[in-house]
């Protein structure tokens, strides 16, 4: 299958508004205890005086199309299904790290028998045709889970009828875009 | 347990980590009797460190034969009574990171001890690169960092490799060197062993 | 106890069978599939506006699944976070199990386990005695909004009632903007947002952190924004809905009046208010344009520190574009609460925002209240036909600690709490221990060890809410589900209500507490023949509350004296013919009881005016001790503006201390950013004291609101919780921050 036609997990950073109900619905959709973070919303404040903004984006796997952590898992513990989820077979998972020191985003998790655990988009859902659950759950309807052209189609969709008001809206049109 | 963690985006490739790391071993500044080494597979690929990962389920402990390579399950450390060790050279074949390197001066191999849990090539790393935290730390960093890039409030621009060390920052590591162990040791003659070591790595392609 | 648990009426297992919307249905836990024996429907009765319709997952009588029901036609499916970390909750080993009798001193936290026999035998014994040597009124109950569900409270006040017990009233939350807001519009309603939704062209939202205590606001807020509406914020906190709003104004804390009062000058000097409006529905509009003469844009930049520009471009957008009003609790969390939200409340009124499905006004609905207005009947209950019930003496919840301090004659010796953290919860910590420090009796119905269960002479084991009935309407929209309870309750757990009725059965009082009535007889009796209660009752449900209590446009008419809308209320200035306190019936500004401006002298030594936010990650001290919670809320901290930092050298992730004159905190993470201007600081509200450090350590006793009830000790014989407030003052706090010498290695 295409990278195009994979599915991700897409973040509409104009609409998370940081309230963190995706990180427990996921603990509770994967059973986990405190400890593995399968997902994070982190915050960052940007701009000074008057344009100053807070800031949210919750960080699941990205489920990269060339995914580093596939590349630097010594074991092949990590792979990558043909619909683009990337997934652990915790059986072949030694712990060695590598794919935490690989992954850019900081994703992969290691719980308490020091093996990888990380966010797999809810397979066991997505293959009975639903969402992943913080997709499903999410309150601001920020988290999107589908291919690369279908999260176009929405996002432009969702923002092309008034002015661009997007992630980048205020890099991009400065104060017009507000 | 807190973890040696590398983040390949932020590496200079100063090789101040190997040269301190040798320097603690044999007194001498050379990255071939280092515990811990920067790698790289080719020009496109990702920077990667090669040290003991004190993995859970350490491939190591499962080769050696003579049953000296221990997984501490309280510390969590693959420990190693390398006086016995008589070189068969398994734990470093089956390492899946790379990690063994041979004790200099004996036939024996060994492998990153964390320092006894204050690692000196954390101590020196000038760019950040390497630190020495627990896994939820060093993720949580991570997004932050990400979240930084995404939004463009700066604090993290680790699309380009940062630069190498200044003469300031060598003099601060040689000082964090000398301190460890105890002995006067000359930021210059660090520096040119850096400049020696890239030299070789770029020979090397990387 | 001579009843054992297992013939209590509504546990039998049909019962809750029946409430069954789907039986065996698969579900997945951590990536394995789980046959669950039954889901069923019920809501959310925590302190929020949401109160989200939740499809609960039972197996082997354990809750192992929650989801929103995406058939609740407000919150659609979606949950907030602790909502999911209810199952965490439910089944936390944590739990207070048994009856404990507290064996060390008071605070030690030593205690042995009873039987449910002994402990109410002890509890009858101790409240006999106390009644008998100081009298019914020495009894006092302490419930707030834990469980925030009505029924128990109102089967709890039948007890109180035929006991003559001292009666609790008012809240330390909203009560004071409810003032304001009464005082000029009468009977209070809200507005479906699906109404305003696809109508308002302006979204004005004061004093209301959405993301953690009204995340479903926002689709709806998207649904307006990418119309093309704008999104205009008032608070000094930089939240995540002023992170998404086209302007917001951050004013000086407990300076929003000032702001409202700026901007209606502004409008009338422009003459860009509603005349038809104001001529029609409206009374007293000329007292109201004399007193905002000198609100020019200079004094209410000067008063409230937002920038002049600001104040009259967001004046001029209120009043030329269709805005809707949805004003929240922070602004009148300050000594003079009413008078900002009366101030709101005007603002709206000469922006014309008032009766129209695009620009309506929200402070919070009547429906709140039963027993007050709205279609519950709380006296149904709680005032038995036929029963003898002696008028008493009103303690307000506001001032509990003073009024245990003060009270003659009975003094107050025993207090029954349940649903409510008094030490955490209450202003001022230090004061609140030593009031309890004084009962003979400190009862706590309690799911965890709190910082209350500590001081307690006995702790029983209470229910979660997914395990008792109950009754809560939201008070932000207008749709209505019963709370059934779920599953049978774990250990010694007994429901809040069989606990009173039993109380009441041991206390003399059979007749008024039969055995056979259920907690669904009890909540039939409180809903009352408004509405149609099988419709609400799981699998059924939820249903839209009856029309004529929640009108789908509110605001056509105003019930107020004149049947308009008094701009000088009558209501208030009646009331303040009676009463010591506030009574203005113009909305005239005056200062915060602690300000940099009102108590300069304090000022210079506690320049800092911290408030406390109610976070996402708790309502109020609730879910504080989960693990995944504290994972995701870390260590305590406190937001401080870089200006402040600075000049204090303290850096981001330093370890600072918080002090005032009534109490400090220590090894408190300081953040520095831009969530607040200088001289302002925030520490969310709800920590324990035991495991972090309460703000309300640093917080001061002085309830919002018109009356004075301070003058009076908190003791009141009548009392009008529409009228006279009183919200604790939680915002108007001045305190220091130092960093800490000792820092922690890094």
């Amino acid at each position: 299958m295409e990278v195009r036609q994979q599915r991700i997990l897409y973040i509409d950073p104009a609409r998370c508004m940081g309230c963190r109900a995706c990180e427990t619905v996921c603990k509770l959709e994967n059973d986990l205890p405190a400890g593995p973070r399968y997902t994070m919303v982190t915050e960052a404040e940007t701009g000074e005086g008057e344009t100053e903004k807070l800031n949210f984006l919750p960080v699941p796997c990205q489920h990269c199309g060339d995914a580093p952590c596939v590349r630097a898992c010594p074991t092949g513990a990590l792979h990558k299904r043909e619909d683009g989820v990337v997934l652990t077979d915790r059986r072949k998972c030694v712990g060695c790290h590598e794919c935490l020191w690989a992954c850019p985003f900081g994703v992969p998790q290691f719980a308490s028998d020091g093996r990888m655990s990380k966010c797999t988009m809810c397979v066991h859902r997505l293959d009975e045709g639903t969402l992943p659950a913080c997709a499903a759950n999410c309150p601001a309807e920020a988290i999107l889970c589908d291919t690369v052209e279908n999260i176009s189609r929405i996002l432009r969709e969702r923002y092309g009828k008034t002015v661009f008001c997007g992630p980048f809206a205020d890099r991009l049109n400065g104060e017009a875009a507000r | 347990m807190k973890r040696l963690s590398f983040d390949p985006a932020r590496c200079s490739l100063c090789g101040a980590c190997a040269l301190a790391c040798s320097l603690s071993r044999c007194g001498r500044p050379e990255p071939a009797e280092s515990r811990i080494r920067i790698e790289c597979a080719g020009p496109d690929e990702p920077l990667r460190s090669a040290v003991c990962a004190h993995c859970e389920q350490p491939a190591c402990v499962s080769a050696c034969m003579r049953g000296i390579i221990e997984k501490d399950e309280k510390s969590g450390l693959v420990t190693r009574r390398w006086e016995n060790c008589f070189a068969c050279g398994a734990c470093a074949v089956y390492c899946p990171v790379g990690a063994s390197s041979q004790e200099p001066s004996k036939k024996a191999f060994t492998a990153c001890d964390l320092c006894g849990g204050d690692p000196l090539c954390v101590a020196v790393c000038p760019s950040g690169a390497l630190r020495f935290e627990e896994d939820a730390e060093g993720s949580a960093r991570r997004r932050s960092a990400y979240a930084g890039r995404f939004f463009g409030s700066g604090g993290d621009k680790a699309q380009e490799r940062p630069g190498l060390p200044s003469q300031a920052d060598w003099e601060r590591i040689a000082s964090a060197v000398g301190g460890r162990l105890g002995v006067a040791v000359d930021p210059e003659s660090l520096a040119d062993a850096c400049s020696r070591q890239r030299k070789a790595w770029e020979e090397e392609g990387m | 106890m001579s009843e054992t648990f297992n013939d209590i009426p509504w546990r039998r297992q049909e019962d809750l069978d029946a409430y069954a919307v789907r039986r065996n249905v698969p579900v997945w836990i951590g990536g394995k599939k789980v046959i669950a024996d039954r889901v069923v429907k019920t809501c959310c009765p925590h302190n929020c506006y949401d109160t989200c319709g939740e499809l609960v997952y039972v197996k082997d009588e354990k809750v192992i699944k929650i989801e929103g029901d995406p058939a609740h036609p407000i919150t659609k499916g979606h949950l907030c976070l602790k909502g999911f970390a209810n199952v965490q909750k439910i089944n936390s080993p944590d739990r207070v199990k048994y009856p404990l009798l507290r064996t060390g001193e008071r605070g030690e936290g030593k205690f042995r386990r009873i039987s449910w026999d002994e402990a109410m035998d002890w509890m009858v014994d101790k409240i006999q005695s106390i009644q008998k040597t100081y009298g019914p009124e020495a009894i006092l109950e302490y419930c707030y909004s834990g469980n925030r569900e009505h029924m128990a409270k109102a089967v709890a006040g039948r007890l109180w009632n035929l006991m003559g017990a001292s009666k609790l009233v008012g809240s330390f939350c909203l009560l004071s903007g409810v003032a304001g807001s009464v005082g000029c519009v009468g009977s209070q309603y809200t507005m479906d947002p699906q109404v305003w939704a696809d109508h308002a062209q302006t979204l004005f939202l004061v004093g209301r952190n959405c993301t953690a205590t009204n995340p479903h606001i926002f689709p709806f807020l998207y649904r307006a924004k990418e119309r093309g509406a704008t999104i205009i914020v008032v608070d000094p906190y930089a939240t995540g809905v002023a992170a998404k709003a086209d302007i917001h104004l951050r004013p000086r804390p407990g300076t929003d009046g000032a702001l409202a009062l700026g901007m209606i000058h502004w409008i009338l000097a422009q003459g860009l208010e509603d005349k038809v409006f104001i001529a029609e529905k409206t009374t007293g509009f000329e007292e109201l344009a004399a007193y905002v003469k000198e609100w020019t844009p200079e004094l209410t930049e000067r008063v409230t520190t937002v920038p002049k520009e600001q104040i009259i471009r967001t004046a001029e957008i209120l009043a030329k574009t269709d805005a809707m009003f949805e004003t929240g609790y922070g602004q009148q969390r300050y000594s003079n609460g009413h008078q900002t939200q009366q101030a709101l409340a005007c603002l709206a009124a000469v922006c014309g925002s008032f009766g129209k499905p695009s620009a309506n006004y929200d402070c919070i609905s009547g429906m709140a209240f039963p027993g007050i207005t709205g279609f519950a009947n709380g006296a149904a209950v709680s005032a038995p036909k036929g029963a003898d019930i002696p008028k008493t003496r009103l303690v307000n919840i506001a001032a509990v600690a003073r009024a245990v301090h003060e009270a003659q004659d009975p003094p107050i010796k025993g207090i029954l709490s349940y649903r409510g953290g008094l030490i955490s919860q209450q202003p001022d910590v230090d004061y609140t221990i030593e009031a309890v420090k004084k009962l003979d009796m400190f009862v706590t119905i309690e799911q965890f060890m709190t910082d209350d269960t500590d001081y307690a002479d006995l702790v029983l084991p209470a229910c979660h809410y997914l395990e008792q009935y109950g009754v809560h309407p939201s008070y932000w929209h207008n749709w209505h589900q019963i709370l059934v309870p779920v599953c049978q309750p774990p250990y010694e757990c007994v429901p809040d209500a069989e606990i009173f009725a039993q109380l009441g059965r041991r206390l003399g009082y059979e007749a008024y507490f039969p055995r056979e009535t259920s907690g669904l007889d009890w909540c039939r009796m409180l809903v009352g023949e408004q509405c149609d209660f099988d419709a609400i009752v799981s699998p059924n449900g939820p249903a839209r509350n009856p029309e004529k209590w929640c009108p789908e446009v509110p605001y056509q008419t105003f019930d107020t004296p004149s049947g308009k809308f008094e701009f000088h209320s009558s209501l208030l200035e009646e009331r303040g013919k009676r009463f010591a306190g506030h009574y203005d019936p113009l909305p005239v500004y005056y200062e915060p009881d602690e300000s940099v401006e009102a108590t300069p002298e304090l000022a210079k030594k506690y320049p800092i005016n911290i408030i406390s936010q109610h976070p996402s990650f708790r309502t109020h001290s609730q879910y504080y001790n989960l693990p995944w919670i504290r994972e995701i809320e870390g260590e305590a901290r406190v937001f401080l503006s870089r200006k402040d930092a600075e000049a204090r050298g303290i850096r981001d992730g330093d370890k600072v201390r918080i002090f005032n004159d009534r109490g400090q905190l220590e090894n408190i993470t300081a953040r520095v950013g831009i969530r607040l201007k200088p001289g302002v600081a925030e520490m969310s509200s709800g920590m324990w004291v035991k495991l972090g450090g309460s703000v309300n350590k640093l917080t001061k006793l002085v309830p919002a609101g018109p009356r004075d009830i301070l003058a009076e000790d908190g003791i009141l014989t009548e009392y009008d919780p529409l009228l006279d407030g009183n919200t604790g003052s939680y915002f108007n706090t001045l305190v220091e921050i130092s960093r800490m010498e000792e820092q922690p290695w890094k």
